[in-house]
């Protein structure tokens, strides 16, 4: 079930909110667990046990670990042996569901080529919202080693902060540490829910009217035998898949901060304006924040992080957007994205961020969403030949248009424009701030449930009358 | 006590309220956005005008632990949710509008409809089928179409010959599209992709090809583009998909002439009446109507005539099955159909038998009787459809002539049997029913036909004889009827027609009353009655064990 579809708008959100405010306080958790188990089930039925099962087992592990008394300095082995159990079956789960048929068809692919016969396997199902819940698990763990919070009291706060459905498919990926407290105890006051309730809308007009417009461009070109492309096509084809990836992934996350405010949680923000970036460095401290964060604190800084020399610190900034990269996909067109992002932030760091620096905001701004949208290609495309032949495409200089956009695409298009680069006048930025504040004047609540309202028809009209509404971020 | 309480309680509250007023309105105002769908799908408080267009009904699944698992509950679940929830058709309609005046379009999830200039409304495959690249929607390259056209050119030829002797004539009608007549509006072609490969156009290349065979056809559609300039009315609507109302009219007249010509025969004359303008109905708005908008495009408007048949004692009534596309629907709603034909059913897409006011399934007729008994067969399809290779009627139509119906079902029965063995076929069939949310046996059933429609020479070799010369055992048998079961036929067909008239009914109940009979009775001799007398008078007459070489439209079923 994604979030922008008629049975969760009309059906499923209504019967859950109703189910959830009537309950007594202390027992919402259960309410929302329950419907969470129903909403993932909803999808995947036979991964829930799956799912389920890995909680309670990785709660009564990491339990025991934080039974473990340290010394003065040192980490009881038993603690770490534990800590190890627990993150190595949250990423064998990871590995083996999300990788086993790369690792396979790759392994067939070399057995090929030096003419031995391919090894049979069954095609291995990807539970929905695993790469999401695996690291959110992770966080646990480790924020637990680590001491940063105590482990969860009780197992149903713990299966809660995993499964909560806001956050289960497509994140953001909150660490345990941050909702810890709000698992326990939190409140939503009348205007939370409203303000949460405009934010749910923000997304999913964001999703369905400007990132399914786009989207729907975007696959008509790359659906193009790139040798095919006019120069001009290939460059509106993935401008509308920068602008549709944006667009979707941070209406995905507007809708779950909004889901939670409405609730009374309150998630981490995932997006900041990221193609007003001046450096590829910068993006990632607005792109996917969440993830970012992860990287930086669960990988990057245990890898040695700068601590252990400039060559050691380029090749783990460089490891990690490697394995950031094959995160979002088990393809090798997702390795070869993340090395190209790792390739620029070690450029940052070695001369690039301080040579665009020089240059002025709106040059580097320019220059940062170029090699973004460079790198979107990669993203885009199933194989590195693709990527080549639309690179190609995109540099020929042939002319004409392959696919002419009609009024919806090239008024979207504009309007996906002005709002991802609004913030880069100090109106904009201003503008931005008061439509996502935490409570508004009354002229303003007034003129934000005015402009939900329409928000909402139109996205509602726009799921009635298309089946066009895939995520791209659904099976990650 | 309890006062006080309540006193403090409510001042509190009241408090809260006027410091919150807004809050509590907008609080409100929200829940009730979200909860208003539910509220208006559980109570239908307000009726909503139902929203033009057909649409597959989705019907509403139930929950098992298979189709849990496998996801098909949850997939036709959220279908048929996407067709039955509170405030649907407004909000279609809210969104359309918003399209419409935002943008000038109209869905693109539904793909129905093109914008042409001035206003006018195309449908997507005739604007393609202009532009000679409807086609990829069926072949691989122009080549590929080429070969599949030819092959149901020869086909048609093929059942053209074999009906011949049966007294059953075959012919095609090149049915007008928008696209070619009205070409000055349409848009400019949007879609580049094959605009460096070879192009083909089924009605040009078909037209050629049926000359060249001998294949009996008349192209309406020619004469269309000759009349345009002189016709002092429409010929298309400008936001219709089908000829005009008017228009068709016409049309039928001219098809007549040519049955004559063909049947050697004389048939009744249409008398078109003084026509009159109105605002455009029936098929002359389809396309607006399918906009679903909130306001009604400014509407041009059309002549209307009525149609009458003129009488003709010496004329011959002859049966007509029509196999084609939604074109026939003007004429069979206008023309008198029954006064000119004996029998006219309507084999819509090969797939639907329309009749009188009854409708049934190809599927369910005896087809070998069904073509013999018919004196013109007629393919009736506008250009955007003939694709389609008139969809599989051909097909169908040489197997049931040249094959017993048991030797068909052999054929049918190893095919299923094979698919149902392979697993892995069966999975990807099993998808495909989830998907079209049917059963699996009925997808079963449409690979079977799939596999014979796709290559029919190598399940029936005989079809690809340049002539086959194997024939059904039906047909013989539709020839050898004896005199009791042509009367046992005629007295049921007597019975029906009775039943249909109440007058004669009441007169029925009056004789068996009279007479002391039950009423099934009375009916039945009072039927026998009449087909003695039309016997006794040469009325009717029970047919010989020849082939029927003319036109009587005598010993046919209504279907």
């Amino acid at each position: 079930m994604v979030f922008s579809s008629n049975i969760f708008l009309f059906f499923f959100l209504p019967i859950f909110l109703i189910a959830y405010f009537i309950t007594p306080q202390k027992f919402r958790n259960y309410t929302l667990l329950l419907f969470s188990i129903v909403f993932y089930a909803y999808g995947a039925p036979d991964f829930v046990f799956l799912l389920v099962g890995e909680c309670v087992i990785n709660y009564f592990i990491v339990r025991a670990m934080g039974r473990c008394t340290d010394g003065v300095h040192t980490v009881s082995t038993k603690k770490k042996l534990l800590c190890g159990l627990s993150v190595v079956m949250a990423l064998g789960l990871l590995l083996y569901f999300k990788y086993a048929n790369f690792f396979m068809e790759n392994l067939n692919t070399i057995l090929g080529w030096a003419h031995h016969e391919p090894i049979g396997w069954m095609k291995v199902a990807l539970p929905i919202g695993i790469s999401f819940f695996t690291f959110q698990s992770i966080t646990y763990t480790i924020d637990v080693y680590r001491g940063t919070t105590p482990p969860s009291q009780k197992l149903t706060d713990y299966v809660l902060y995993i499964m909560m459905f806001p956050q289960l498919i497509a994140g953001p990926i909150v660490n345990y540490n941050s909702v810890a407290a709000q698992l326990v105890s939190r409140t939503s006051t009348m205007e939370d829910r409203v303000v949460g309730f405009y934010r749910f809308v923000i997304g999913l007009a964001k999703k369905v009217l400007i990132a399914n417009t786009m989207a729907a461009y975007a696959d008509q070109v790359f659906g193009i035998a790139y040798g095919d492309l006019a120069t001009g096509t290939a460059w509106i084809g993935i401008l509308a898949y920068t602008f549709q990836i944006y667009f979707d992934f941070s209406g995905y996350s507007d809708m779950a901060i909004g889901l939670g405010k409405m609730m009374g949680f309150r998630f981490p923000e995932n997006f900041n304006d990221p193609y007003t970036s001046r450096s590829v460095t910068e993006f990632w401290k607005r792109w996917h924040m969440t993830l970012g964060n992860f990287i930086m604190n669960y990988l990057y800084i245990p890898l040695g992080g700068n601590r252990k020399g400039k060559g050691r610190m380029y090749f783990n900034l460089w490891l990690c957007f490697l394995l950031s990269g094959l995160w979002h996909g088990a393809s090798w067109n997702f390795v070869l994205w993340g090395a190209f992002h790792g390739l620029f932030i070690c450029a940052d760091k070695l001369f690039l961020k301080n040579a665009l620096k020089k240059i002025g905001m709106l040059p580097s701004v320019v220059i940062t969403f170029f090699l973004v949208a460079m790198g979107w290609v990669l993203f885009r495309v199933d194989t590195a030949a693709d990527a080549g032949a639309f690179y190609q495409a995109l540099f020929a200089f042939k002319g004409g248009l392959t696919v002419a956009g009609d009024a919806q695409f090239w008024c979207i298009f504009v309007l996906a424009i002005a709002f991802s680069f609004l913030t880069l006048v100090p109106f904009g930025q201003k503008l931005q701030d008061r439509i996502f504040a935490d409570s508004y004047s009354k002229p303003l609540s007034w003129t934000m449930f005015a402009i939900t309202l329409v928000l909402f028809i139109l996205s509602a009209g726009s799921l009635c009358v298309s089946d066009f509404n895939p995520f791209i971020y659904f099976r990650f | 006590m309890m006062r006080i309480v309540f006193r403090i309680f409510a001042d509190s509250m009241n408090h809260f309220i006027m410091k919150n007023l807004v809050k509590v309105i907008l609080f409100t105002l929200t829940g009730l956005l979200l909860f208003a769908s539910m509220f208006q799908k559980a109570t239908h408080v307000w009726d909503f005008k139902k929203l033009n267009g057909v649409e597959v009904p989705i019907p509403q699944p139930s929950l098992t632990f298979q189709n849990c698992r496998d996801g098909s509950f949850q997939e036709r679940t959220e279908g048929y949710l996407k067709q039955n929830f509170g405030f649907r058709e407004p909000l279609v309609r809210l969104y359309n509008q918003y399209l419409w005046d935002c943008y000038q379009k109209t869905p693109v999830g539904a793909g129905i409809l093109t914008f042409g200039k001035d206003g006018w409304l195309y449908e997507p495959w005739v604007v393609a089928d202009y532009y000679q690249i409807q086609f990829r929607n069926y072949a691989y390259d122009s080549a590929q179409m080429a070969s599949m056209l030819t092959e149901e050119a020869h086909r048609v030829l093929q059942l053209q010959q074999l009906l011949e002797p049966y007294g059953t004539r075959l012919f095609v009608c090149q049915v007008p599209a928008k696209d070619l007549i009205c070409p000055e509006h349409l848009p400019e072609n949007q879609d580049k992709r094959f605009d460096d490969e070879p192009k083909i156009s089924a009605r040009f290349f078909n037209e050629e090809k049926y000359t060249q065979l001998g294949v009996n056809h008349l192209n309406l559609e020619q004469w269309f583009l000759q009349m345009k300039d002189t016709a002092d009315f429409p010929l298309f609507p400008k936001t219709g998909t089908h000829w005009s109302y008017y228009a068709s009219l016409f049309a039928a007249d001219t098809l007549i002439r040519y049955m004559e010509h063909l049947g050697d025969i004389n048939m009744k004359n249409i008398v078109i009446g003084p026509r009159t303008l109105d605002k455009a109905h029936n098929s002359d708005d389809d396309l607006e109507s399918l906009l679903n908008l909130i306001r009604p495009l400014p509407n041009s408007q059309y002549y209307y005539a009525d149609a009458s048949i003129e009488e003709d004692t010496a004329a011959v009534m002859p049966k007509l099955i029509t196999v084609g596309d939604s074109f026939w629907w003007s004429i069979s709603n206008q023309i008198p159909m029954n006064s000119i034909f004996s029998s006219s059913p309507y084999w819509y897409y090969n797939s639907t038998i329309y009749f009188d006011d009854n409708y049934s399934s190809v599927n369910e007729v005896n087809l070998a009787e069904q073509l013999l008994s018919a004196d013109f067969i007629m393919l009736f399809y506008s250009a955007t459809q003939q694709y389609k290779l008139n969809n599989d009627f051909t097909k169908d139509a040489l197997i049931a002539l040249c094959y017993d119906p048991e030797e068909i079902a052999s054929v049918r029965t190893t095919l299923e049997q094979i698919i149902r063995s392979d697993s892995s076929w069966m999975e990807k069939l099993k998808d495909k029913a989830a998907s079209q949310y049917k059963t699996l046996d009925e997808t079963v059933n449409n690979e079977v036909k799939w596999l014979i429609n796709n290559n029919p020479g190598k399940y029936f070799p005989a079809l690809n004889d340049s002539l086959p010369t194997k024939r059904s055992r039906c047909v013989d048998a539709y020839f050898n009827i004896d005199s009791l079961t042509f009367i046992e036929q005629e007295v049921e067909k007597v019975i029906q027609q009775i039943k249909g008239d109440e007058k004669q009914m009441q007169d029925i109940n009056q004789k068996a009353l009279k007479y002391g009979k039950t009423f099934e009775q009375a009916l039945y001799d009072d039927a026998l009655w009449v087909v003695n007398y039309k016997l006794e008078q040469g009325i009717l007459q029970i047919p010989s064990r020849s082939r029927k070489n003319s036109c009587h439209g005598k010993n046919q079923s209504k279907i």
